[in-house]
């Protein structure tokens, strides 16, 4: 009789235990890991990390005490943060708003090194001259995508068919991937380094392959 | 980044080398200063000239441009690149100025006041290639200049010598 109390008591702490532990509220922290780059890729030295301020809900608390170095442990996520480093090159660094959604998350932190502002008026900054060796070949739609390989940055526009040009307004110097799209097909992706603006790029398309034939400002990355 | 370090100091580096820590009021006060702004300097005024201003044109901007903090505004953030001070916000309706003070280069208050007009520049010259950097850098007879700093530098040498906030 006393070994079944004792079993009935067990039984009971166990599903006791079982309920708190599912009605305990999930750890929502994360372990941040920060990466500083210049918009080319290299590593930028003597950095240190500033504020890493929560922008959401609880705005404005500071997290910048949970890090040590490049790491910062128990950050909430699921939520937005302005992370602001300074590096002893004054043109490094800068302020970013990123987002922490896993509980292991790796963020590059990668700007352009430049001091004031970038106006370059309104001219594209870049221009490419896709050159088809069928004139058809363009016109089922033809667009390019430039990525950021290091900034945070995309954009889009579409190949004109008169002028058979696309062009882009705000990117910064730096390295990108170039998409090349015809239809529902990439036709091909190259590397390029945007040193600065104005600059013109001329591809030409041959099947499904494509060359740099001539550049100003901008260079392959991958040759 | 040096895994040895947390958060770094609030001062700038170097010893004294970076850039000023402009405390809260500092732009405000700039902005208040240039509502009233008129020069005799000769290269002032020839600065002012080159780039397409007046001191009543500065007046005007101080007075009537809109300052958006985007430390306070993520939308602005984001439209700005990660380590400008300054930029022109192109989607407003309203001449529109974003700044992120984390990113103050400027070393003197007349370095402030110098880069402000650089700003009212951009403004006096819409969608033209003289309101470019490099068509400002060229109209002031710049040379040898890597960032857009050197516009900012320049006009407040030659304009806010001394400057006090």
């Amino acid at each position: 009789m006393r070994i079944l109390r004792w079993l009935s008591l067990a039984i009971v702490s166990g599903l006791g235990a079982t309920f708190c532990i599912q009605s305990a509220p999930q750890q929502k922290a994360s372990t941040v890991t920060l990466r500083v780059l210049d918009s080319f890729g290299k590593p930028q030295s003597d950095c240190h990390l500033r504020e890493f301020v929560l922008l959401d809900e609880g705005r404005g608390r500071d997290y910048l005490d949970h890090f040590t170095g490049t790491v910062g442990r128990d950050i909430p996520y699921g939520l937005t943060y302005r992370a602001h480093v300074k590096c002893a090159d004054q043109r490094a660094g800068g302020t970013f708003l990123v987002s922490v959604g896993r509980s292991d998350e790796f963020l590059v932190l990668a700007s352009w090194l430049n001091l004031g502002d970038y106006v370059t008026g309104p001219e594209a900054r870049l221009t490419v001259a896709v050159r088809p060796t069928q004139e058809t070949e363009l016109t089922n739609g033809a667009w390019i995508k430039l990525v950021g390989a290091y900034v945070d940055r995309t954009e889009v526009d579409k190949i004109n068919s008169e002028s058979h040009t696309a062009r882009f307004y705000h990117v910064v110097p730096g390295k990108y991937l170039m998409m090349l799209f015809i239809g529902d097909r990439v036709i091909c992706t190259k590397q390029i380094e945007f040193v600065a603006a104005s600059a013109n790029l001329e591809l030409t398309i041959s099947g499904q392959s494509c060359n740099m034939a001539s550049q100003t400002g901008v260079k392959l990355a991958d040759q | 980044m040096d895994p040895s370090q947390g958060g770094g100091d609030l001062i700038g580096f170097g010893g004294g080398q970076g850039p000023i820590l402009f405390g809260g009021g500092t732009l405000t006060g700039a902005i208040n200063r240039l509502k009233t702004f008129s020069t005799k300097n000769i290269n002032c005024i020839k600065d002012l000239m080159a780039v397409g201003l007046t001191s009543s044109q500065i007046q005007l901007d101080a007075n009537t441009v809109s300052m958006v903090n985007a430390l306070a505004k993520p939308g602005a953030l984001r439209a700005m690149e990660p380590n400008a001070d300054f930029a022109i916000v192109e989607t407003e309706m309203v001449p529109t100025i974003a700044y992120n003070s984390n990113n103050f280069w400027q070393t003197s208050f007349g370095d402030l006041l110098g880069t402000l007009v650089h700003e009212y520049a951009h403004l006096a010259n819409p969608g033209s290639s003289s309101g470019t950097d490099q068509g400002l850098i060229g109209a002031l007879g710049i040379t040898g200049a890597t960032n857009s700093s050197a516009i900012s530098q320049k006009l407040g040498k030659d304009c806010f010598s001394g400057a006090k906030p």
